[in-house]
């Protein structure tokens, strides 16, 4: 089932997004994110130096101004980014004739839905909490913000269509980055390089659906999910080609930021906008001219389809099938320009660790495809499989890379054998990857097979062939977790569930899977060994063992867990030290011995010189923050008003240990609550002691601060002085 | 600029016109207000049209010095004092405006004959700020009547220490029917005297100044002073037990603010401002309109917002009911009027249902105001 599954309904438009880069640039740290505080181990090394006495003064101005990064990727920039007033708003374009709708769909019997059913067209969005009296929008936010593989989508309602054409879904689940594809988009700048898969599953209950305008594809969908197994409506969409300094072209905005996508970091162009940017930031934060959003924009292609019983909520599941070889274009495919004919010189670079792995020349371009997942439908003879993620960009006007036909087989006891074959057009027989078929089902591709073939496919191993190169094969066991990203306070502990999978089916009990654990500081990540006792997390539950990394004379901590009767393992984990980590978890087969995790994942994805090697592409991992330990404040602020019952001493206590750093990075907040400003705060005190509370963090889109990084001692102090406030400062001792 | 001569004329003759009680007691100009008997009935026969005659009567002139009637109304930074120091009572004489105040009006040839306006608020009913097109902060002032400035004194209210200890006692406040509050919305113009000149026009203009608060919330005793244009203005009066809620703004705000108003202004409201901007033609005061009057909880109208006042949550917007929720605990402190919505969400009070949830709190019959007030120094 699934969105692989029939009715099916596609989408297709944009999606924009609008974080604020101040807390994560890519070229100096000014923020101490374990800590989520400025990171003065930078900012004093600056000229002028940046001090805990006077940041106030300094880190606004100096945020602006163009610095520039002479190691080894030189670069122009400015320390509060791209976007330094960026809200971390998502949503699905709806501008002029940038429209994100349905654009088609397929009904229960494999035909398309008619041009005229009233749900083409239909607007679809995602938005937040109600603010005041409308709904806020949806927000991004990553749970580590150094790293680019820890994206989520926090919001609160998904509809699509209107009037008598509408679905409304409460989230349940919110969204997480999945299948990072660093090799999408080689045109592209810094992260426009990437595609991701975003899925959420709405439970039945949590969804309105009005079909009093006779959709039939609605009303199949309807009837669908209303069936025995199915669960409620699964959303997933791929987001690629991402475009940054958009204003005036996806948005009426003004100033309107550009920078040629030829520039390169260290180029008199980069070095101008960087200096128009940080003009306008300036303005801005002088009151000359409005803050301003500049956000990026991606393209999307989605599919909407039934959530059935066993599957994630937030992560595709089905037969698993991860890149293993370069495909090479076609040279002379005519519809496909060759790489080195339309990339600047230049471009190619690596940027937040992205690695471009195609090569400079046109004549041995190959190229890696992205994570797939396929499905059967046996009753059909019927194979879907979605290369949403999968298959590359080769224009700038996003005609795809023309590999020729890809052969779909399985592999049984060492033997291939081809059960059809995707075009790169369309044929009246045979799907296709091209823009056209990618664009019209949102990249999935339905492969009629042979009956023959039924008892083959389930028992071999699926693989996508380019003339007799394996380039995505099946991964037996797949596992993933809808606990991808995770928020752990001081001393608390956490369980993490671990759907295990075997060619698409939850497995049976007692199946193993090996977690392993890397700390983050910074860029940095480093694999948790037995004596590390600063690791952020302490693993509780199943056999704690060490395994040797593949490192000679490192070992690893790794906990092996087993899977339940629903082919679930539940990884039990507590804080024990502020700070980030990525757990990948491998499931393994009976007696498979215990695999060697590397010293680092690879940051560029999956590698065919280190196969093996965690990586945050093809791997299966959960992310874990571990909140600041700060339990200690609450007592060191009531001591402080204990002692003085100076109000003053109390705003200077909650400004410098807790609001300052988002004064600072997320200038946004002028516009709502001026963070600095001790007497706007406390005129507002009714709605931050509301947005800060530990419930509204788990989901809210308007939970303060947005990047969730609050930790329980903070917010702890944060009621304590906004009880105060409300008191106006009775001289009365109290209680952490 | 002597804004008195060219607006009273005008507006005396539409007063006459519209309403004997408007200006028929010219010697109490709050007479339509503080009449409460009076002003009840009116209410029940037509609370707009009520509400209309109070904007004039409060914006029109009854002396030839030109000060607007609502001027002498007891402004809350005289009334909630530092360190809660207690106010001098109705017609005692207030302190002047500071030195520096007076001096940079003279410096700029602010007219010396007419008040003084401290706009000592920059936040909306929900604590958030609003930017004019220049992109500089709005702001606000609180004004009271005699009754009102009498029931505060008289029950130590001026401070939190009065307040917590009123609130001890457990019985509601109760101000006279015939007491009302104002509150305005301004356009700080400041010295730019071409800018004055353009929104003069279009907007009541008004000498203001207020203190500039640094930072950590300290007064620094340095002022901005200049000429302010009056955005909105809100009407709140005893005259029922629940009060009467009149709000008015600016129909130019759209362009010089950066807001508008979202909540659609009722037919019957929109026939009875066509029906006074054009009696008023002439006068800047055509330029207001009325936003609505409300008189019970549940309506109609059952929300109702000003854009300068209430700007980001208009559709939630409930004078009545927001300030039902004036309420002190002697264990919360001042009652918390924003409220969850939904399991993520903020909102504010709409209806009546937020009554139940004042138990254990001390109400302060509607009056928001009094939250102002200041904690009497150890």
């Amino acid at each position: 089932m699934s969105v692989l599954s029939f009715p099916r309904i596609y989408m297709r438009g944009h999606i924009s997004w609008d974080p604020a880069t101040g807390n994560n640039n890519d070229y100096i740290n000014t923020y101490a994110a374990g800590a989520a505080a400025l990171d003065y181990s930078i900012l004093e090394a600056q000229n002028p130096p940046i001090t805990p006495e006077n940041y106030r003064t300094t880190f606004r101005d100096w945020a602006t101004r163009v610095k520039y990064r002479e190691t080894s990727n030189p670069a122009f920039y400015v320390p509060g980014e791209w976007n330094h007033f960026g809200s971390h708003a998502t949503s699905f374009v709806d501008y002029n004739d940038k429209v994100t709708l349905v654009t088609g769909g397929v009904l229960p019997n494999g035909q398309p839905a008619a041009s005229t059913d009233p749900l083409l067209n239909a607007p679809i969005q995602i938005e937040g909490d109600v603010f005041g009296d409308a709904p806020s929008e949806a927000r991004l936010v990553d749970n580590n913000p150094i790293a680019f593989w820890t994206s989520q989508i926090f919001f609160k309602r998904l509809t699509v269509g209107k009037g008598d054409i509408a679905i409304n879904g409460d989230c349940r689940y919110r969204m997480h980055s999945r299948w990072f594809n660093g090799n999408r988009n080689v045109l592209l700048r810094s992260a426009g390089v990437a595609s991701v898969i975003w899925q959420t599953g709405i439970p039945r209950e949590a969804l309105t659906i009005t079909n009093t305008g006779n959709s039939p594809l609605l009303a199949s969908l309807a009837e669908a999910m209303d069936a025995p197994g199915a669960k409620g409506l699964m959303l997933r969409f791929c987001s690629y080609f991402t475009l940054y300094n958009q204003n005036g072209i996806f948005n009426d905005f003004t100033p309107q930021p550009r920078l040629a996508l030829d520039a390169a970091p260290d180029s008199p162009e980069a070095k101008a906008y960087y200096e128009q940017l940080g003009e306008w930031y300036r303005q801005a934060l002088a009151n000359q001219i409005p803050l301003f959003a500049n956000p990026a924009y991606s393209a999307v292609v989605g599919s909407i389809g039934v959530w059935n019983d066993g599957e994630l909520a937030t992560a595709p599941t089905g037969r698993y099938l991860v890149p293993v070889k370069p495909a090479t274009p076609l040279s002379t495919a005519a519809s496909a320009p060759a790489l080195a004919a339309t990339v600047p010189a230049g471009i190619r670079r690596v940027e937040r660790g992205l690695a471009v792995q195609a090569s400079s020349s046109s004549s041995s371009i190959t190229a890696l495809l992205g994570p797939a997942v396929a499905q059967e439908d046996y009753s059909r003879n019927l194979l879907s499989i979605d290369l949403s993620d999968a298959t590359p960009e080769a224009t700038l006007n996003k005609d795809k890379y023309d590999f020729g036909p890809l052969t779909v087989g399985v592999v049984k006891d060492g033997a291939f054998t081809s059960i059809g074959t995707i075009n790169y057009a369309a044929t009246a027989d045979a799907p296709g990857y091209d823009k056209a078929a990618y664009e019209a089902s949102a990249g999935i591709v339905d492969l009629p097979f042979d009956p023959k073939f039924a008892e083959l496919l389930q028992q071999g191993q699926l693989v996508v062939r380019q003339q007799d190169t394996d380039i995505l094969a099946e991964r037996t066991l797949s596992a993933d977790s809808d606990d991808r990203n995770t928020y752990i306070d001081q001393g608390c502990e956490e369980a993490i569930r671990i759907a295990v999978y075997r060619r698409g089916k939850p497995v049976e009990k007692g199946v193993r899977v090996m977690v392993v654990q890397y700390s983050y500081v910074n860029w940095d990540s480093n694999l948790v060994g037995p004596d590390d006792t600063d690791a952020p997390l302490r693993f509780l539950n199943g056999e704690v063992t060490v395994v040797k990394s593949t490192n000679p004379g490192q070992c690893a901590q790794a906990c092996i867990v087993e899977t339940d009767d629903t082919g679930i393992a539940t990884l039990q984990v507590q804080a024990n030290h502020q700070g980030f980590a990525t757990c990948f978890f491998r499931p393994l087969e009976p007696g498979e011995p215990l695999p060697s995790p590397y010293p680092q994942p690879n940051q560029n994805g999956y590698s065919t010189e280190a196969p093996e090697q965690e990586n945050y592409q093809t791997s299966h991992f959960v992310d874990i923050r571990v909140m600041p330990f700060d339990d200690y404040k609450p007592a060191e602020f009531a001591k402080l008003w204990n002692e003085s019952y100076d109000s003053a001493k109390a705003w200077q206590y909650v400004y410098n240990e807790i609001l300052g750093v988002y004064d600072m990075l997320f200038p946004i907040m002028l516009n709502y609550m001026p963070l600095g400003e001790r007497a706007r705060v406390e005129a507002a005190i009714g709605q931050l002691l509301v947005l800060v509370q530990q419930p509204y963090q788990q989901a809210s889109t308007i939970y303060m601060p947005i990047t969730r990084d609050l930790s329980r001692g903070k917010r702890k102090v944060l009621e304590m002085w906004g009880s105060l406030v409300r008191r106006q400062y009775p001289p009365q001792p109290i209680q952490p | 600029m002597r804004r008195g001569w060219w607006l009273a004329g005008p507006l005396c003759a539409v007063g006459l016109a519209f309403s004997t009680a408007t200006l028929a007691a010219s010697d109490n100009p709050f007479a339509i207000l503080e009449n409460s008997d009076q002003a009840s009935k009116q209410v029940a026969s037509d609370a707009n049209r009520f509400a209309w005659d109070v904007f004039v009567a409060l914006n029109t002139p009854t002396a030839p010095n030109g000060v607007l009637p609502w001027e002498n109304l007891r402004q809350t930074s005289t009334v909630y004092l530092p360190n809660g120091a207690k106010p001098p009572a109705w017609g005692q004489p207030v302190p002047p405006p500071p030195a520096s105040v007076t001096e940079q009006a003279q410096a700029i040839g602010m007219d010396m004959n007419q008040p003084f306006n401290n706009l000592d608020s920059m936040v909306q009913a929900d604590g958030l700020p609003l930017k004019d097109k220049w992109n500089k902060y709005t702001r606000y002032q609180i004004l009271m009547s005699q009754y009102a400035l009498d029931y505060i004194i008289d029950n130590t209210l001026y401070n939190v220490n009065g307040q917590q200890a009123f609130a001890a006692k457990g019985v509601n406040a109760a101000f006279p029917a015939p007491a009302f509050e104002v509150k305005t919305s301004w356009i700080f113009i400041g010295k730019d005297k071409a800018l004055r000149d353009e929104l003069a026009a279009k907007y009541v203009i008004a000498n203001t100044y207020y203190e500039i608060i640094d930072a950590d919330g300290n007064r620094t005793g340095t002022y901005d002073v200049g000429w302010g244009a009056m955005t909105g203005m809100h009407v709140m009066s005893k005259a029922l037990p629940e009060w009467v809620w009149m709000t008015f703004e600016n129909v130019n705000n759209p362009a010089y603010t950066q807001t508008s108003l979202t909540v659609p202004i009722p037919d019957n409201v929109q026939a009875l401002n066509k029906e006074y901007q054009q009696k008023l033609a002439g006068s800047v005061l055509a330029n207001y309109q009325l936003d609505g009057t409300q008189t019970t909880f549940n309506g109609p109208p059952l929300v109702l917002a000003n854009s300068q006042i209430e700007s980001a949550f208009q559709h939630a917007s409930s004078c009545i009911s927001c300030h039902a929720t004036s309420a002190y605990s002697t264990q919360n402190g001042y009652f918390n009027y924003a409220l969850q919505a939904g399991t993520g969400g903020i909102t504010y009070p709409v209806g009546d249902s937020i009554l139940q949830s004042l138990n254990g709190y001390t109400q302060f019959d509607y009056a928001w105001s009094l939250k102002r007030a200041s904690r009497v120094p150890n």
